[in-house]
């Protein structure tokens, strides 16, 4: 798409709406045991048999890959794909990592302009993880629980709970609650 | 892996997606759904007209203005109206019949919004100079998703 090269050069400007703050709990039944030790939670709180690891490599190849149960990975330096059965265990084994969720449709238009920016974020920052959510039929749950009305809608978290919203593509507003929240 | 399924009113691809993991890998599949082509070209007949007619422009990347229009032409296969695709909605079946976000929706016709991009005022940074799009541009732009 030509605007992938044009929306850099028209620098970062607000393309949609408002922006809130809407911090929502989660009491995950999933359960995390971290077997690197320098990640571990001080309490046993996540333990369970199907239990997520983490994974780290980060002082050597800047590369953190968060992985669960469920076969999915979350590797910093790029955008994840996550669903309704991935996102939680990713968000629970982030630790005191930021998260970011874009949650996208098909055939929205500001969300394709946004995509390749947003990837760009992911590879700038490192100790934030970065994933994306297809808000269909089939991650409806998901998105109900997240709450989303316009789309695209970037839900930003951290210690499992969602901590800021961006609504619309708004990459200036967006990079400024990722610095403040991975600062925090 | 890709598997194309043409049907009476859809077109679905179903593509295998390798998982990003470092562990084992994992294929998951996903359909996407494309719209009818008779009902891209009459989102896209409406969308020239209503561009002219609201004294609007396209995108400056018609690509943008593409998938705006297989979004419309998509809710209008499933919904039978043209339910805005960039919003998110508990029920379609029920907004769709109550109107406020078919398009052209009410922000737009009241206050010439559009969030998709669709329709943009001349001084919207992202506002080209068309009101034209072909089905080919649409095609092209939309072929590689």
């Amino acid at each position: 798409m030509a605007l992938l090269q044009s929306a850099a050069t028209l620098s970062h400007r607000s393309i949609c709406c408002s922006t809130t703050s809407s911090p929502i709990t989660h009491s995950s039944s999933s359960s995390l045991t971290a077997s690197a030790s320098n990640w571990a939670p001080s309490n046993n709180k996540y333990r369970n048999k199907n239990a997520a690891q983490l994974v780290g490599f980060v002082r050597r190849n800047k590369s953190f890959a968060v992985s669960s149960s469920l076969d999915t990975a979350a590797t910093v330096g790029q955008v994840t794909e996550v669903d309704k059965d991935t996102f939680w265990p990713i968000v629970n084994a982030a630790g005191d990592k930021t998260v970011v969720l874009d949650m996208y449709t098909q055939w929205c238009g500001p969300c394709k302009i946004i995509a390749p920016k947003y990837q760009e974020l992911s590879q700038k920052y490192d100790d934030v993880i970065f994933l994306k959510l297809d808000c269909n039929q089939e991650n409806k749950p998901l998105a109900k629980e997240l709450g989303i009305r316009v789309v695209p809608t970037f839900k930003i978290l951290k210690h499992d709970k969602v901590v800021k919203e961006i609504t619309g593509a708004k990459f200036d507003d967006l990079v400024a609650a990722i610095e403040t929240v991975r600062t925090s | 892996m890709t598997l194309q399924l043409q049907a009476p009113s859809f077109a679905a691809t179903i593509s295998s997606l390798a998982s990003p993991s470092l562990t084992r890998s994992t294929r998951r599949f996903v359909i996407r759904v494309e719209p009818t082509e008779k009902s891209v070209e009459i989102m896209r007949k409406f969308s020239e007209q209503y561009a002219r007619k609201s004294g609007t422009y396209f995108c400056v990347d018609k690509g943008v203005t593409s998938v705006v229009i297989k979004g419309l032409a998509d809710h209008k296969d499933s919904l039978g109206a043209p339910l805005c695709p960039c919003r998110h909605y508990d029920d379609k079946q029920a907004e769709a019949g109550q109107g406020f976000w078919n398009c052209p929706c009410v922000p737009m016709r009241e206050r010439k919004e559009c969030h998709c991009m669709l329709f943009l005022t001349p001084e919207n940074d992202f506002a080209g100079k068309e009101q034209i799009i072909t089905m080919e541009e649409i095609r092209e732009s939309t072929a590689n998703m």
